[in-house]
């Protein structure tokens, strides 16, 4: 079972920059993309991801994901035009019976909004795709200070999704050979009928749970409370150069607004 | 219409580029009772997804009772042919053993008397009737396989396919289980069950299918393939020691299956010697 997004293993500079450089690229991937407004900076942004997707040698794997991006980040942008109602009109969308206007300004939004989702999206995309989990976990730990337990507890969710993913299909499967079917339109009949898929669902969570806790315990999990890492990470000069760009351009950025 | 399943040049991948199952062709008549086997990957559980319509070929057909698979919905195919997973706790999810058998008929839009009359003739066959209002994950991993039977049978399907029904069930559990199978087919229910346990397919299989690398390797009587050295090898299999003990002796005219078999042919080389002795 393949999630869709999981770390590609390559040998590139971006791999090779510091778990913390890359969360911090992202957020301020995350920060650009809500501080800018005009479409030709966010354009801009998202040339400069594609730039790092390309640096980090999976073109092929971004590119896939972009397509799925593309349509959402379209949809997005035709509910803003067709909400959007003050400013010069440009178009109609139905033409004949001049329903539905879209404005120049709302088209400028829409563009706006949808440029955002892709950046914020595919800069995500890449920092997993480019970051193993232990890795980020290593920077909260270390670095951010936070309690082991708790980055343990959120990293083992995530690497958990894959998993229930496939769980529910197999239970899915399982009901559709009784004849089971969601039933339509009626809602409280609708939250009902995935009873029969959400209770095997937890209890085999529940299962699960404990059988990791159990193997965890066995494996002295928490006995020490100095932990060691298996890839100590160290900064660069790279990881500094780029924590300083980035620290500049932002400024700038606000700047410009 | 004699035929349960027909499938001709059925081939499936999960992804485009790879093949699973390559070009099976397969005739199973009503009534039979059916080992499938092989080792682990070569394509048991895809093929078996097959035979209810769970998964449908990238190539050629398959008929159920007549029907092509790809013009049925899944719940419609299910009333033919029921299927019990390999694990039941994919689908416990009431909290009563007896609602839990009722869910499938349910479905069917079964009610009142006949409802309850199908359920309770399902867990009276597993033996599960005087557990009917117990909670089921209070029940042995053995009795919930029992149950997961039972909420099929319920269903009256024709023929019906377990994956790898006895794994994980201590050797009690799983003659229990066989035993089912083998009453359910008398009363004349079609079986195809998957399972490494060449004991097992010795002793309850009429037909055994062996797939290697998503291709039929042989379809035939357990007694024959187990001859078929080549067969056995390819498919990672291992027959019955008391076979293979009769095989290397090679005294037998038919190498036995289990150990009655083993003896009587003992007795009868015994007689012949004695005749020779005498005459
Ligand atoms: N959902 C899936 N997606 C992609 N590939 C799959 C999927 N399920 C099975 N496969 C692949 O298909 C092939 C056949 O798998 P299948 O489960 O049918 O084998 P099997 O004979 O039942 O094995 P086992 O004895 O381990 O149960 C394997 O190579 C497996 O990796
Ligand atoms: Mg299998």
């Amino acid at each position: 079972m393949s999630s869709p997004v999981s770390y590609i293993s390559r040998d590139s500079i971006i791999h090779d920059l510091h778990p913390l450089t890359k969360m911090i690229a992202s957020l301020w991937f995350l920060t650009l993309g809500i501080i800018l407004n005009k479409p030709v900076y966010l354009a801009a942004i998202l040339a400069l991801i594609l730039v790092c997707g390309f640096a980090a040698s999976i073109s092929r794997e971004i590119f896939k994901s972009l397509k799925s991006i593309t349509v959402f980040a379209f949809i997005i942008f035709l509910i803003q035009i067709i909400f959007y109602r003050s400013g010069e009109v440009a178009f109609y969308i139905i033409p004949g019976a001049n329903l539905l206007p879209a404005t120049l300004e709302g088209i400028n939004f829409g563009i706006s909004i949808a440029l955002r989702m892709m950046i914020i999206l595919l800069s995500f995309v890449i920092l997993l795709s480019t970051t193993q989990v232990r890795d980020m976990m290593m920077v909260l730990v270390e670095k951010l200070k936070i309690p082991y337990d708790y980055a343990f507890m959120f990293v083992t969710a995530l690497r958990f999704i894959p998993t229930f993913l496939g769980e529910v299909a197999k239970i899915q499967e399982a009901q559709r050979t009784r004849g089971y079917k969601v039933d339509g339109i009626n809602p409280i009949k609708k939250i009902y009928s995935y009873v029969p898929i959400a209770l095997p669902l937890v209890m085999m969570s529940l299962s699960k749970g404990e059988l990791l806790a159990l193997a965890m315990e066995t494996r002295a999990y928490g006995i020490q409370n100095r932990r060691t890492y298996l890839k100590e990470w160290r900064m660069g000069r790279m990881d500094l150069i780029l924590i300083i760009g980035m620290f500049l351009l932002i400024v700038l950025s606000i700047r410009l607004v | 219409m004699n035929n349960i399943i027909v499938a001709k040049d059925l081939t499936y991948g999960y992804e485009r580029d790879t093949v699973v199952l390559k070009d099976i062709n397969l005739k199973i008549n009503k009534g039979e009772m059916i080992a499938l086997t092989g080792k682990n990957g070569s394509g048991k559980t895809t093929l078996s997804k097959h035979f209810n319509g769970l998964l449908k070929p990238t190539k050629g057909t398959i008929l159920v009772d007549g029907i092509d698979t790809r013009e049925e919905t899944v719940d419609r195919i299910a009333l033919k042919v029921g299927y019990v997973f390999q694990n039941p706790d994919h689908q416990i999810f009431n909290d009563t053993v007896y609602k839990e058998a009722a869910f499938g008929p349910e479905n069917q839009g079964l009610e009142g008397e006949e409802l309850r009359k199908r359920v309770v003739h399902a867990l009276e066959a597993v033996g599960l009737l005087e557990y009917e209002n117990i909670y089921p994950y209070s029940l042995s991993k053995g009795q919930r396989q029992r149950l997961s039977i039972a909420s099929v049978i319920a269903m009256n399907s024709e023929a019906i396919v377990l994956d790898e029904p006895t794994t994980g069930l201590d050797h009690r559990e799983s003659l229990e289980i066989m035993e089912l199978l083998k009453e359910l087919n008398s009363e004349g229910i079609t079986i195809i069950f998957i399972t490494h346990d060449m004991n097992l397919v010795a002793k309850y299989g009429q037909r055994m299918i062996v797939l290697s690398q998503g291709e039929i390797i042989a379809d035939d009587s357990p007694r024959n393939i187990f001859k078929m050295k080549k067969v056995i090898e390819r498919a990672h299999l291992r027959v019955p020691l008391i076979t293979e003990l009769a095989q290397e002796l090679e005294m037998f005219r038919d190498a036995p299956l289990d150990p009655q078999e083993f003896f009587q042919g003992l007795c009868e080389m015994r007689r012949d010697y004695a005749n020779v002795l005498t005459s």
